[in-house]
């Protein structure tokens, strides 16, 4: 593998007092008065001339796939002449890798769940570069696509090839209802989370903290990042994602793990955690097993249909960060992409235009259907009834700057890096070795990551 | 105490002996391991069926218990979300079909290999018996190129020869096995009477070898019928998914929204009818590997 | 035999080539193409790939975790060799050597574990694992051993053990029958004579029965191992996924990890090819160490 440096771009292009809801004056941004989920009439993305077959490639995972339905729906309205083939289900990413390694991949694939890695298939060429391509895209009220994201598309080598589409935030979350007739106070930081989960260990009903063991970047992402920007910032994040020499091994790093074995050491997390999945262990959250659990915003639209009478979805940004310190957000994005070797590249831009040029209609609409976000500006969710509340205060919260903080994370880390850290921190959970171990352990994973081409 | 050993002695007429006390303790005791083992084999599987008919509240709330109301809607999710009927179906195909075609191509091979001397046979032997130890995985990606440029990708069709292929080396181990315990005076009385080589192995040979070839058919068939990551690499249509398949897209599904159920239910759907066809058949599948054991 | 010279070559044609064709095209051309792909450097995910040379081998022999997947894989072979052959062989002489009316019963259920898709069997153990719902740790709690309920297939010491029983459950009712039929084929009168000889019950166990069935115990034996060694990854990749830290990784699992999750596919195929070594040196050790032996009669 030959040694790449992608510059770390999407820093600089965000800006948080612009997110979503609960920013004044929503009217010059939000769509006017369009009920959420109309049919969009026209496109102006060159129809007419774009015709045959469109393969798409989505994951189907905890959103559901009710939302593409309508947007591919939308489309064929659009485009009459496009017949689509869509290649879709939780294990579509392992039945469609054989096609793109034999040259014979889909023309539009979304990015998602497990199997999926952008970078890998940014590093193999697989993706078509779409940097000049999506600087002429503008949405319904002419505002470019790249103004009108929430945050920006990864870069790599500065050129784009990915679009964000779905803004996935991570957090912790809890049962509000329980904690208000405990009398449990909701942590705004580190250490009165501990406070809380003494008092939860000590109330004997459940357990304190839970995740999954058998996907152990839930943690990493979930209450890792989290705590590595509220240590490091963004060079922190950049330093580890990329395996830097020394990162893991530093004392902020060290600082973080240390907490986490605080955690394991005064016995709040459960111990079952290390054989449950991402469900069997959100199972035991809603059944009052466990108290606290890390997980991104589609958990409730992934538990539907099994939650408890009188429960409380609550929401806080995992609080790692210490007292008199301001939460941490990294977002989590779920990009769409052309593939290089699309068929039908015409019809393929058309679609990835559409969903885009809609973006702020079909955002509201992700919103009601998933109670999660598309990375789009500008959208009002505050007076949708169909929008859950958890979402409303959550992402009122996430705009607060005095309460929180955003980071972003130069790129999603390669599995190369992820999987021996993962291995190392499932360890440390358990108690079998210590925060100075893991992060000699992860240390040793870098400097082969690095070894082996790295980024 | 009498009758008990006279009808035991009855049913073994052929073993005549001695009953001492101790003996029968003995035998009492020894049940103790069947009788264990029998609940842990029919356990899981009763308990399966079971919580194929319950909700996600009762799995949840007592999942070793009876179901609180027997929920009939789980089977049908199962056959359309997991196409579990039409897994059904292609699974039945790829297994009968796959399993005769294994057959035609192994036993005319084991008895060259075995009966017919010619240059390279040890050779050719070898080979096939080392063929046995290459590590599936290693072909997937390259099979896949290549069915996709014989157009035999997203086809049971393709799956059924890969299949046949991967399980031939193992069918011509176990037949030429049997195939060497053949008297040879039968093949060369049948010379004599004039018969060609071919007939020989279709009249003689193979009607003698017929233990070793319900062995195999037995074995082959379940490796087929239970196979699946093949199929899950080699088939991407709904419609063309075999069970392994399809009951793994139920468990990933439920993965993501919690229809355990729906997942026992189609777990059912894949024991059941197997478990009701072997026990319908289950005296000459017996004979078949019991028999056929002997030469192996 | 007295048979043309043509019409033996048109026979031995006709049975050879077909076979041989099928099984070059969609055996041998794949592996020797996954052999080759060993010395690349690839991702799998397009057609762009590097020439490494020895890379991947290089790189195999410093991977801590290769001992590891190694270790696993004869824990694995051996347990569920010792498993099956010893709850087998007794089964098998249980129901074919005392006189137990049920014995059919037993002959039919047992064989039901067999007639199950391995994703099946991965899933309905999965459940009888977990923490929390499972039925072992259901068990253990009813019986008051609170203690020793813990999360089996998350618990780094005993995740691989808790491999082992699946497997065992899974495999019995084959090679049970196999050896039933070895027994069933001793002609009795060794039997009565070893009887008269005044041989013990266990005497003839260990001296007739046990050599009598020889070529059936020594077949299963390889068969287990070489289905193992091939294909235990699929019960790990269902039920653990090589989890947790690695603790029931398998050569093959790792294998799979590497080339279609982790995206190494040249550095996968030189695992596949070190299996493959592994597998041809185990096996012709195990046919050198259980050579002979049969008992003639």
């Amino acid at each position: 593998m030959r040694k790449k440096r992608w510059g770390a771009a999407a820093g600089s292009a965000i800006v948080a007092t612009a997110l979503l809801a609960g920013c004044g004056g929503g009217a010059n941004n939000a769509p006017q008065n369009t009920p959420s989920g109309t049919v969009p009439q026209q496109s102006t993305g060159g129809q007419g001339n774009v015709s045959g077959t469109l393969e798409i490639q989505y994951f189907v995972g905890g959103y559901g796939d009710a939302w593409w339905k309508q947007v591919i729906a939308d489309f064929k309205k659009a485009y009459p002449n496009v017949t689509i083939k869509e290649d879709t289900g939780p294990q579509i990413n392992t039945q469609m890798q054989p096609r793109w390694a034999s040259g014979n991949p889909p023309d539009v694939v979304y990015i998602d769940g497990a199997g999926a890695d952008e970078t890998k298939m940014v590093e193999s060429r697989q993706l078509m570069d779409l940097t000049d391509w999506a600087k002429t895209l503008k949405m319904e009220d002419g505002t470019p696509v790249l103004e009108g994201l929430l945050t920006q598309p990864h870069q790599y080598d500065g050129k784009i090839y990915t679009l964000p589409l779905v803004f996935d935030t991570w957090g912790t979350w809890y049962d509000a209802a329980l904690f208000k007739q405990k009398g449990w106070n909701v942590p705004t930081d580190f250490s009165s989370w501990m406070d809380t989960m003494g008092k939860i260990k000590a109330d004997g009903s459940m357990q304190p903290f839970v995740t999954t063991g058998v996907y152990p970047y839930y943690f990493i992402r979930g209450v890792l990042y989290p705590a590595f920007a509220a240590v490091g910032g963004d060079q922190l994040l950049q330093d580890l994602v990329s395996g830097k020499q020394g990162a893991w091994s530093s004392p902020q790093t060290l600082k973080v793990m240390q907490k986490v074995q605080q955690m394991q050491q005064a016995g709040y997390i459960d111990q079952s955690f290390a054989a449950l999945n991402h469900t069997q262990s959100q199972m035991n959250w809603l059944l009052h097993k466990d108290a606290f659990i890390p997980v991104g915003f589609w958990l409730p639209n992934e538990m539907k249909g099994n939650i408890p009478n009188n429960f409380e979805f609550g929401f806080i940004p995992t609080p790692m960060n210490d007292p008199g310190t301001k939460y941490h957000i990294i977002p989590d994005l779920r990009p769409l992409a052309i593939a290089k070797n699309a068929k039908n590249p015409d019809a393929a831009k058309a679609f990835v235009a559409f969903v885009f040029e809609h973006g702020q209609t079909y955002a509201k609409t992700w919103s009601e259907m998933t109670g999660a976000m598309l990375n789009v500006k500008g959208v009002d969710l505050s007076n949708d009834n169909q929008v859950p509340n958890y979402l409303k205060s959550a992402t009122a919260m996430i705009n607060d700057p005095s309460k929180v903080e955003l980071n972003h994370l130069p790129y999603p880390m390669s599995k190369d890096l992820e999987t021996p850290i993962s291995n190392a921190l499932i360890s440390l959970m358990q108690g079998k070795i210590d925060a100075q171990t893991f992060c000699s352990e992860a240390e040793k994973a870098a400097a082969s990551y690095r070894a082996s081409g790295g980024q | 105490m009498a009758s008990r050993a006279e009808a035991a002695g009855a049913a073994y007429p052929n073993k005549v002996r001695s009953h001492s006390i101790g003996e029968r303790l003995v035998q009492g005791g020894l049940r103790i391991p069947l009788v264990l083992w029998a609940i842990a084999v029919l356990f899981p599987i009763l308990w399966t069926i079971l919580a194929g008919f319950k909700s996600n509240g009762d799995i949840y709330a007592d999942p070793w218990g009876l179901p609180t109301t027997w929920n009939i809607q789980n089977f049908a999710d199962a056959w359309t979300t997991g196409s579990i009927g039409h897994a059904f179906v292609n699974s039945a195909i790829v297994t009968v079909l796959g399993t005769l075609l294994t057959l035609l191509l192994a036993i005319p091979t084991s008895y060259a290999l075995e009966r017919v001397p010619f240059r390279g046979n040890r050779v050719l032997y070898n080979i096939y018996l080392a063929a046995m130890m290459i590590p599936q995985a290693l072909g997937w990606i390259p099979l896949f190129m290549l069915l996709n440029t014989l157009h035999l990708l997203d086809s049971i069709w393709g799956l059924l020869l890969v299949y046949t292929a991967t399980q031939i080396p193992f069918s011509i181990f176990i037949l030429t096995g049997f195939m060497g315990t053949i008297p040879r005076e039968l093949e060369e009385a049948a010379a004599v009477d004039g018969l060609s080589p071919l007939r020989t192995l279709w009249q003689v040979i193979a009607p003698l070898a017929m233990s070793g070839i319900i062995t195999v058919a037995i074995m082959d068939a379940i490796n087929y019928w239970n196979e699946y990551f093949m199929a899950l690499i080699f088939l991407q249509s709904p419609e063309h998914y075999t069970l392994g398949v399809g009951i793994n897209y139920l468990a990933e599904t439920a993965q993501y929204t919690n229809a355990w159920g729906t997942l026992f239910a189609g777990l059912t759907i894949a024991i059941v009818p197997v478990i009701v066809l072997y026990a319908i058949f289950q005296r000459r599948i017996t004979e078949g590997l019991t028999e056929g054991a002997v030469k192996g | 035999m007295v048979q043309p010279q043509r019409q033996r070559t048109f026979f031995l044609l006709i049975c050879l080539v077909p076979t041989l064709l099928l099984f070059v095209v969609f055996t041998v051309y794949p592996l020797f193409s996954g052999l080759y792909l060993s010395f690349f450097d690839w991702t799998g995910l397009s057609q762009h790939r590097t020439f490494v040379g020895l890379a991947n081998y290089d790189h195999l022999l410093h991977d801590p975790i290769i001992p590891k997947t190694i270790w696993h894989d004869y824990f694995l072979v051996l347990t569920k060799v010792i498993g099956i052959m010893v709850l087998s062989l007794f089964f098998a002489v249980a129901l074919t050597q005392l006189r137990i009316k049920e014995a059919p019963v037993y002959r039919i259920l047992f064989f039901f574990p067999n007639l199950m898709a391995v994703v099946v069997i991965g899933i309905l153990w999965s459940f009888i694992y977990n923490p929390d719902l499972g039925l072992i740790n259901a068990g253990l709690r009813a019986i008051g051993l609170d203690s020793w309920a813990r999360p089996w297939l998350g618990d780094q010491q005993w995740a691989l053990p808790s491999l082992v029983l699946p497997s065992v459950w899974a495999g019995i009712g084959l090679f049970m029958l196999m050896l039933m039929g070895g027994i069933l084929n001793v002609p009795k009168e060794i039997y009565q004579s070893a009887r008269i000889d005044g041989a013990s019950e266990w005497q003839q166990f260990w001296h007739l029965t046990i050599p009598l069935v020889w070529p059936q115990i020594r077949n299963s034996v390889l068969y287990i191992v070489i289905t193992t060694l091939n294909g235990s990854f699929i019960i790990v990749q269902i039920m653990t996924q090589g989890g947790p830290n690695n603790a029931t990784q398998v050569m093959g699992s790792y294998l799979y990890q590497q080339a279609f999750q982790q995206f190494h596919f040249g550095y996968g195929a030189a695992i596949g090819v070190m299996i493959l070594i592994l597998s041809l040196i185990t096996v012709l050790l195990l046919q050198w160490l259980m050579r002979g032996k049969r008992f003639e009669y």
